[in-house]
């Protein structure tokens, strides 16, 4: 597997875990009318998604050196363009719905909803990598 | 499934008749990845003029000895 695959599972892998958990966590609370429990929620998120993609990295670098030295040639970078391109139409389509929470929601669904449109494209963006390697292009 | 780029390629017989010269060993040569040089030699990637000219210095031969178009009319 291509080290920019690997990195790319990496980041999967994290984001489902450590935002995943988050938002599961924040939707029990929503549901009780309580969106400003987790104000911290956030930041806990970030930090064990920074761990689990530091820890990860450092695993997947170390077994492959030479690889996570070299720069990415054309077809990943057309991979990578092609990705964010992807997750730029998902970051439109979500953040455009998490506006629209203006008009029913309070301040915190609403940062919230914003949140998960970030977190949605990039997830959209590393399944479209993938995909990429998977088939050639 | 995209469809596959209509340019065949002789590159794992160019590598045979190089000393078995390995896909890393293309890769190395030429900058790129071995699952670059992977995918290019299944034909699910058909690299940019530049890296098609270096894989034809690489075997010293000219570039229609490398790829050839498939596309029949369309040319």
């Amino acid at each position: 597997m291509a080290f920019r695959e690997k990195t790319a599972w990496i980041t999967l892998v994290a984001t489902v875990l450590a935002y995943g958990g988050y938002f599961v966590a924040f939707g029990k609370a929503a549901a009780m009318g309580r969106t400003a429990d987790l104000f911290w929620g956030v930041t806990g998120a970030v930090l064990i998604y920074v761990v689990i993609q530091v820890v990860l990295m450092i695993v997947a670098a170390v077994t492959a050196p030479q690889e996570a030295g070299a720069p990415a040639d054309e077809r990943e970078a057309a991979i990578q363009t092609g990705a964010r391109a992807g997750a730029f139409y998902v970051l439109q389509v979500f953040g455009i719905a998490a506006v629209g929470c203006v008009y029913f929601a309070d301040k915190w669904l609403l940062a919230n909803a914003m949140f998960a449109a970030l977190v949605l494209a990039e997830l959209a963006r590393n399944l479209i990598v993938i995909r990429g390697y998977r088939r050639g292009v | 499934m995209p469809a596959p780029p209509p340019i065949a390629n002789a590159i794992r017989r160019l590598r045979f008749e190089h000393g078995e010269m390995t896909q890393a060993e293309l890769a190395a040569r030429i900058g790129m990845t071995r699952q670059t040089v992977a995918a290019v030699e299944a034909g699910k990637y058909s690299p940019s003029l530049e890296a098609a000219f270096r894989i034809a210095e690489v075997f010293g031969v000219g570039l229609d000895a490398v790829f050839q178009w498939t596309g029949g009319g369309s040319k």
